[in-house]
């Protein structure tokens, strides 16, 4: 089973399970959960369609292997600009980032680049900002894209 | 909204260029998040109406401690989902009084230490690859957790 299966049909068996307990109050979540469907799906929806066309534009392949042309800091730099910009699924930015370190790239950047990309959203910040406050959000991404620096530099020393 | 007048613009001027969009996109990005969206939204209802706020306070306020840390690391962990949906959650969980530090933790712990896309990783990058990022990354979450609630506090600290 795939794990949005299991993901559904888990929250489905404690739904129903909470329903037999008390079924007013299942009743009130469903209600909460339209309420927050009606709240977050249009920029969901925005950021999606940005994410097409950036798709549409660059393909991750081709930016991803121009880091080897790169060496030193400046590696670093771009190989963490990158992986904020850069938005997919994370089990094909693993393929891609293993078949580059069989390419013979530099483990550290690509470290800092699937840390950066798994833990800084740039085009997701909108909700970000709506859901948790703009300081918070900003604060965090920043931090997150130094720390993939130095998880980057620790592991291109180490491997 | 500006992205929505931007896609009718492109589309009365250059018509043939929006079809080919609209036909020729690779989709599976917006299925992987179709299909968590029912089992997503039904969470956030159940939530906010079954865990009463003393309990999240006490497992994961600001005096839950090191367990508390731990219950939000493995919550990141366990929850399947792409991090955009983890925003609203972690929203949810802060307004219902879960720290700052330990929210910080849940968001990080859901991007790196996804348990079905470390399978991936495994797979792909190696086991030696896999081992160092887990055991560098592993600290770094809960040191950068730490910075971020202490640069909150001061910034909130300094607008009282």
């Amino acid at each position: 089973m795939s794990p949005p299966t299991i993901f559904n049909l888990t929250i489905f068996i404690i739904f129903s399970a909470y329903f037999f307990i008390n079924r007013k109050k299942a009743v009130e979540a469903v209600k909460l959960s339209a309420k927050s469907f009606k709240r977050i799906f249009p920029l969901l929806l925005v950021i999606l369609f940005v994410i097409l066309i950036l798709e549409r534009i660059l393909s991750f392949e081709l930016i991803a292997s121009s880091i080897t042309s790169f060496s030193g800091w400046q590696g670093y730099l771009l190989s963490v600009f990158l992986g904020s910009i850069v938005q997919i699924p994370h089990f094909i930015a693993f393929s891609v980032a293993g078949q580059l370190l069989q390419g013979g790239v530099y483990p550290g950047f690509i470290a800092a680049l699937v840390t950066s990309l798994v833990m800084v959203h740039t085009f997701s910040i909108p909700i970000e900002i709506k859901e948790l406050g703009f300081k918070f959000a900003v604060i965090r991404n920043l931090i997150s894209l130094i720390f993939a620096v130095i998880i980057g530099v620790i592991i291109g020393v180490l491997y | 909204m500006i992205i929505i007048i931007v896609s009718i613009l492109i589309f009365v001027i250059f018509p043939d260029y929006f079809y080919k969009f609209i036909t020729e996109s690779d989709y599976s990005l917006a299925l992987t998040m179709a299909y968590y969206l029912p089992g997503f939204f039904i969470l956030m209802g159940l939530i906010e109406v079954w865990l009463p706020e003393s309990f999240i306070i006490h497992h994961l306020g600001k005096h839950s401690g090191a367990k508390g840390s731990l219950y939000s690391f493995l919550l990141g962990a366990v929850i399947p989902g792409p991090l955009y949906i983890a925003f609203p959650i972690a929203g949810i969980l802060l307004k219902r009084g879960i720290s700052k530090f330990n929210a910080v933790v849940f968001l990080s712990t859901w991007a790196c230490f996804k348990i079905n896309d470390e399978v991936f990783e495994l797979q792909f990058l190696g086991l030696k690859f896999f081992l160092l990022r887990i055991l560098i990354t592993l600290p770094i979450i809960f040191v950068m957790a730490f910075l971020i609630s202490k640069i909150h506090f001061y910034a909130a600290r300094e607008r009282n």
